[in-house]
């Protein structure tokens, strides 16, 4: 026999070539495209990664109070599009790889976004966070043409119903006009 | 009995069967079967007949075409059996979903045990899986 073989499996033998796995947790290397997570304190329910998801893994349903997102792990194809387009920095790609369930519909994350009310009529009807964090980014601009945020907050907290209506109309042209220098 | 069950538990013999996957999850399969991560530890053995397996190891999405004959190799492992849908086209469909030609998941044809999702799932995920199935074998 060749002596290359022999000390092969001698080597083998001392230091055994298979891995411990279930024994020994394994941490795949960096760059390792794992289970999408969402961070829910940034999350604004914007639903821009179920609009990019390439095979339609994230799902949204709105009911009365919140925008309940859902990203299903037996759809998803761990390409990271969500990550990348997510305007918040909101969802990541982990590196968790032991998704195995037992019924179909464990298999998912998600989060639940509340919903802001309209002042008026009390319908719900923008992701709060959202309109919130909107706000904040354009403060400054804002700033530059004179106009307070709260001037901002208080026409878009009406729902489209409620602020499209005659006598609200006035208001919003002179509010437009502004805006153009 | 108790010797019966407990080589189940230890000889869980697999038969493997694509249903219309694109051959990842095949490979990550004879991955998890290779040396490196050898599911034999397990007592898993690939075995080339239905009739010899305990474990239908299933990929693919299941296409129409298909359907019947995931359904006969069914039938054919010998009772108790156990179904395990290996990547997400198996779990769900993944992205074949709401294509014309597809069945969407192989538990829309034949009752699964184990759902591994992943596309493809590494092997480490398939022991995972694995031993998931085993885990849920000796408590039933
Ligand atoms: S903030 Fe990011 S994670 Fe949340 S819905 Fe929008 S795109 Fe998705
Ligand atoms: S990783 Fe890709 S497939 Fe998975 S949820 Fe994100 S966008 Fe969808």
């Amino acid at each position: 026999m060749k002596r290359h073989i022999i000390l092969e499996g001698i080597r083998g033998s001392l230091n055994p070539f298979t891995t411990k796995y279930p024994k020994k947790s394994y941490i795949p290397p960096d760059g390792f495209r794992g289970a999408a997570e969402y961070d829910a304190e940034r999350c604004v329910g914007c639903g821009a990664c179920s609009q990019q998801c390439p095979p339609g893994a994230i799902t949204y349903t709105d009911d009365e109070k919140e925008r309940k997102l859902r990203l299903s792990y037996g759809v998803c194809s761990f390409c990271g599009r969500c990550e990348e387009v997510c305007p918040w920095d909101a969802i990541h790609l982990t590196k968790k790889y032991e998704l195995a369930v037992y019924n179909r519909e464990d298999a998912e994350t998600g989060v639940d976004i509340p919903f802001f009310q309209c002042t008026e009529c009390g319908r719900p009807f923008f992701p709060y966070p959202q309109m919130k964090a909107s706000l904040e980014k354009v403060g400054e601009t804002l700033a530059e043409y004179g106009i307070k945020q709260e001037e901002l907050a208080n026409l878009i907290s009406l729902c489209p119903t409620c602020s499209f209506t005659v006598d609200k109309m006035p208001e919003r042209r002179m509010f437009m006009r502004r805006l153009v220098k | 009995m108790n010797l019966v069950r407990w080589s189940r538990i230890r000889s869980p013999w697999v038969f493997h069967f694509n249903a219309g996957g694109c051959n990842g999850c095949d490979i990550e399969i004879l991955a998890a079967l290779n040396p490196r991560y050898d599911i034999e530890r397990f007592g898993m053995i690939l075995r080339g007949s239905p009739r010899h397996a305990d474990v239908l190891l299933c990929t693919g999405t299941v296409t129409r075409q298909i359907r019947n004959r995931l359904q006969r190799i069914y039938e054919q492992v010998p009772e108790p059996k156990f179904v395990m849908a290996l990547g997400n086209c198996a779990c769900t469909g993944g992205v074949f979903q709401n294509c014309y030609n597809v069945h969407e998941g192989v538990d829309k044809v034949v009752p699964v045990d184990v759902y591994v999702p992943g596309c493809p799932p590494r092997p480490q995920a398939i022991i995972d899986g694995a031993v998931k199935l085993l885990t849920k074998l000796s408590k039933s």
